[in-house]
This record gives C-alpha cells, structure tokens and sequence, in this order.
C-alpha cells in the first residue's frame, strides 16, 4: 500500500515540475517567436547561421563527454524521426501511429545488405529508403482513403505485423536474437567510427530534411497539403486530388524515417526488432504533438525535449511512459497547439489581434 | 454559346426520384439562379452538374462536353469553380494563402522542383502571387491579405471563398446560397459584387433562398418543386408565375 502511494506522489511531483516546464517553456518560445518574426531578413539570417554554428559545434563542447555526445546523436535520430511523421501528420493531416515501421525497414534494409552482402554503407544507405518509400507507398494507396481513428488502426496494425515478421522471419532478419555487426560508413577511405562523425552525419541529415520541409511548406504542394488538413471537401473543389498528395507525403516521409533507420543501424552496430515496438512510434508521435502539430521549430523542440526527458529523469525511468502519458494529458489541457503552434508563427498567435483590426 | 446543359436530366435514389427530367442550360455571360423550397432537389441537381452524381438518365454538357462521374477535383480542372453554402475555408491559413491555394490546379509544379526550387518554379510561384493578388485587389481584399481567414467576419470570409473559386480560373461559377446568413447590408454588398463578377466575363449559377437577391442580379431563374422544373423565365415571369407563388406560399383557399 505504501508502495502505491509512493508511486502517486512521484507521479503527482513529476506532473507538477512538467506543468510548469511547459508553461515556462511554452511562454519563452512565445516571446522567441515574437522577437524572431519582427526581425528583418538580415537578422533573421544572422540568428539562423548563429543557432547552425552554435549546434554545430556541439561535439566540440561536449568531446569529453561521451555520454552526453551520445545521448545529443539520439536527439538529431529523434529530430529526423519527428519531422518525417510531421510530413505525414503535420502537413496531410493523417494521423499515421506506425511511423517506427518504416524506421525499422530502413535498419533493417542497411542491417542486411552491410552485414550479408557487403554492400557499402551509403548505398545500402539508399536502398533503405527505397525500400522504406515502396513500404510506404503499399501502405499508402489503400489505407490513406481511411480518415482519422480508422487510419491510426491500420497504421498501428501494419507496425506490429511488421514487427512480428521481423521477429518470426528468423532466416533472413536472425528473429529476436537480431543482426550484429553492422560496420560503420566509411568516407574516402576513413572509417567514420566515432561518436563525433555520427554527429555530424546526422545533423546533415537533420537539415536536408528541415531545408525539404521548408521548401514543401511554402509550395504549392505544401499549400495543398496543408488545404487536405484543414479541409478536405474545399481541398477537392479547387482541384486537389487528395489521395495524391497524401501518398506523397506518406512516401517522403517513409522514406526519410528509412534513411534515419539505416543510419542508427549502423551507429549501434546492431539491430533487433526489441527497438522497433509500437512504443517508438508513440514516442514519435508525441513528439510531433508535443511540439506543434505540422511547425518545423516546433517539432524540432518537440523532439528534443522528449529526447533528452528520459535521460534527464534517469533515476525514474520506470517511470518513464507514465510522465509521457501526463505530459501529453497536460499538454492538450494547458497548450494543445503546441509548445510552438503553427499559428505563432504566422504571427497569428491566439488570433485576438486579427479579429480586432478586422472589425474595425 | 451555352456552357453548361442539361438534357433530360433525372436523377433518383432508389425509388426516390430528386431531380425528375430536367432541362436546363446557361448561356455565356449570364447569371441563372436555381430556387426552389427546402427538398425541392436544388442540391441534387447541384452535385449532377458537378459531377458528383451520375445522372440516371440525360446528360450533362460542359463546353459542349459531356461530364461523366468524376472526382471533384477533376472538374474544376475543367473550369468549374464553386463556393460553398457553410463556408469551408482553410483554417490555418492567411486570405491569401487560401486564395492561392485555388490556383493548385493550374499550376504544375513537382515535387523535386519544390526542393530544388527551380527557375520554373520561381516563376511559377511569382505568377501565381501576381494574379492572386489581381483577385485579391478586385474583390477589395487586398488589405487583409495576412489576416487568417477564418479570424475575419462573415462578410468577408464569404468574400475570401469566392476569391478562392475565381482563382481556379473557372469558365461557370457556382456560389451555394451565398447571402446565407448575411444581414441586409452585407447581401447589398454581395450583390454588387456577384454582378461585378459577371462584368469580368465569367459567367455564374447562383443557388439561393433569398428573393431579393435572387430578382437583384439574375438573367434568368429555374425553379424547381419536388424533383420538377416547374417554371423558367425572367425574373418579372418568375415574380407573377401562379405555380411559383402557390410553391413558395402554398395554395390560395379559392383554387
């Protein structure tokens, strides 16, 4: 009995240090955004190659901290992970819950061809997102004529029958015991092995997929992605074939979890189907929510904090899916738009000020 | 030339029949509104031209063209646009990335040249600013361009959804009841604006409940009664036909 109170009074300390973490961070990404937007281009610029230089000289600052190096690599797996569901969720609006499917495909993909067939690192590295794209693109065509609960039924049930397969297709994935030995990529002829490489493997990666998320944002196909969320029906009557951009987004965004999934293969030199549960893809997801929905900034913190939360509350790791469950709880009543939504980055904010000088 | 014609159409669900062996067509430049009370099988009709419902019997020409069962889509790429009678704007975006959004389908964009940004791109995407912003600019809308959409008031989200459906460069433009839920002033104004539209050349289907509006701005009218056209003519024909009258006011006690 003591125990059981024990326990509920963790959990009660946990969500009230959570609660007024978001409300402190929610209230500095508030004032961040406010001072970034009203910045001209020039300062703009000048902020965004500081925050490039600063995170990138991160393994400098942390080169005698192995645990810590480690532990920053996770979150930039993590970062990719999220903005590639944020394709997915954030700019289609299809609420997807078997993202870590595809991260598994790619491992997997790069796990096989490196380890059984010798295929160099970066082209196996390819071939994990084809693979991951065609996966996404078989899922994709008949599931995503499905809308909200019916979708993330699927999607979850396509996660856990791959993940079964993984398991029981001992001949070709080694089942549970999993694939040992994945060697590490190599760059004209120097073995990246370090923690420091993978870093920065990563982090170019981590880019490439923020520049592309950019870009598909404020596009025409990021404009019809984001009509398909709001509102289907109007999506269609200005001529949006919705079952297209939703396989596209799908597809990219299998594809890139594919590449992310061949890169951590290679970083822990060992795949099993134990890292790939339903678990992974909720982590993912709420990452994404956490963050705010379809905000690239937002879902970069998103991923970070969830990242780092479990590192940082070691001692209750245990713990450690409960305070996800709080957290998310917390967030839908506290701030369900995010820590940084969407709309603040329009400047929209709660709206209030547009509906004033409209009125007038 | 007549745009869009329909011939014999007769649309039935089951033993249902909503739209029952109707003729009808719209010639270029016109404004023809279809009335008729509540059930009286205007949507039905609606959703035929747009291709949504096959018809069970009769055609649908569009341009001389007959429309088939389509996606929705696709029939905006034809030159079809429309608004909606509960306005469905996109509700996370600005005024003018609504409207922009219309121009979806004429513009072709990929999406390695999303990426890559390429010089077509570039032009595309400036092109399709500069006549959004023409729109814009001609429905008096230019000045709320960063607002978002769904923030501003009635009026005037009606006025954004229109805009959007002028930006998918349609040939017939449908507007679902646009003075629904409009005070006077507003249906004034939406009036003005709908023959403003017709002066530009495109040529216009007005569904709407509202007499007033209806007498304002139509060429001609169709009424329609339980699945049947029951008159067409002018406004002034419309106003005196008896069968009209009886529909929308019931039968005199004398007849």
């Amino acid at each position: 009995m003591s125990k059981i109170i024990k326990v509920l009074l963790n959990l009660a300390l946990y969500s009230g240090i959570l609660y007024i973490g978001i409300i402190i961070l929610s209230k500095v990404f508030d004032i961040g955004t406010k001072r970034f937007l009203v910045f001209d281009e020039k300062k703009k610029k000048v902020a965004s190659i500081g925050f490039l230089i600063f995170t990138g000289l991160i393994p400098v600052f942390l080169s005698k901290n192995t645990y810590a190096l480690r532990t920053s690599i996770l979150v930039l797996i993590y970062i990719v992970l999220a903005l590639s569901l944020n394709f997915v969720l954030g700019f289609a609006g299809q609420l997807s819950m078997g993202h870590a499917a595809f991260y598994a495909v790619g491992a997997y993909t790069t796990a096989i061809l490196t380890v059984n067939y010798n295929v160099p690192f970066w082209i196996s590295l390819i071939f994990s997102a084809l693979v991951a794209a065609i996966f996404g693109l078989l899922l994709g065509i008949p599931t995503l004529r499905l809308k909200g609960d019916y979708l993330a039924i699927t999607t979850i049930g396509f996660g856990e029958i791959l993940r079964l397969i993984l398991i029981n297709w001992t001949s070709f994935t080694r089942g549970p015991a999993g694939i040992p030995g994945i060697p590490s990529p190599t760059i004209f002829g120097y073995t990246i092995n370090t923690n420091t490489g993978y870093f920065y493997i990563l982090y170019i990666l981590a880019l490439i997929t923020i520049f592309i998320s950019h870009r598909l944002l404020n596009s025409r196909l990021g404009r019809g992605l984001i009509a398909i969320k709001d509102d289907e029906v109007a999506a269609e009557a200005m001529g949006i074939n919705p079952t297209f951009l939703k396989i596209l987004a799908f597809v990219l965004g299998a594809a890139i979890a594919g590449i992310v999934g061949g890169i951590f293969a290679s970083f822990i030199h060992y795949v099993n189907p134990d890292n790939f549960t339903y678990m992974e893809s909720v982590v993912i997801l709420t990452m994404v929510v956490l963050g705010g929905v379809g905000s690239i900034p937002g879902v970069i913190v998103g991923a970070t904090v969830l990242a780092i939360l479990p590192e940082a509350l070691r001692g209750i790791s245990t713990y450690r899916y409960a305070i996800y469950g709080i957290l998310l709880a917390m967030m839908m009543i506290v701030r369900p738009q995010g820590i940084i939504s969407m709309a603040s980055l329009k400047g929209g904010g709660g709206n209030e000020n547009s509906r004033s000088q409209s009125s007038n | 030339m007549k745009i869009l014609e329909a011939n014999q159409v007769t649309k039935a669900f089951g033993g249902l029949v909503a739209v029952n062996n109707v003729d009808f067509h719209i010639n270029e430049g016109e404004i023809v509104s279809l009335i008729g009370p509540n059930g009286a099988g205007k949507t039905t009709f609606f959703n035929v031209v747009t291709g949504i419902y096959p018809p069970t019997s009769g055609e649908v020409r569009f341009l001389g063209e007959t429309i088939k069962k389509s996606r929705p889509s696709e029939i905006t790429k034809l030159g079809i646009g429309r608004t909606f009678q509960n306005i469905r704007l996109f509700s996370s975006m600005t005024v003018l990335e609504n409207v922009m959004v219309g121009q979806y389908c004429r513009t072709t964009s990929n999406l390695l040249a999303t990426i890559l940004k390429t010089p077509k791109l570039i032009r595309e995407e400036k092109e399709v600013e500069k006549k959004v912003m023409g729109i814009l600019d001609f429905l008096e809308l230019t000045h709320l361009k960063d607002e978002i959409a769904v923030s501003l008031p009635y009026g005037y989200q009606r006025r954004v959804e229109v805009a959007r459906a002028l930006a998918t460069d349609p040939t017939l433009l449908l507007l679902d009841e646009p003075a629904a839920g409009m005070n006077t002033g507003e249906k004034i104004e939406m009036t003005n604006l709908i023959k403003k539209i017709r002066d530009q050349g495109y040529t216009i289907l007005v569904i709407e409940h509202d007499m007033k509006l209806v007498m304002g701005i139509s060429d001609r009218i169709y009424v329609l009664e339980y699945g049947n056209k029951i008159a067409e003519g002018l406004p002034k024909e419309i106003q005196n036909n008896e069968k009209v009258i009886a529909a929308y006011l019931g039968k005199g006690g004398n007849e």
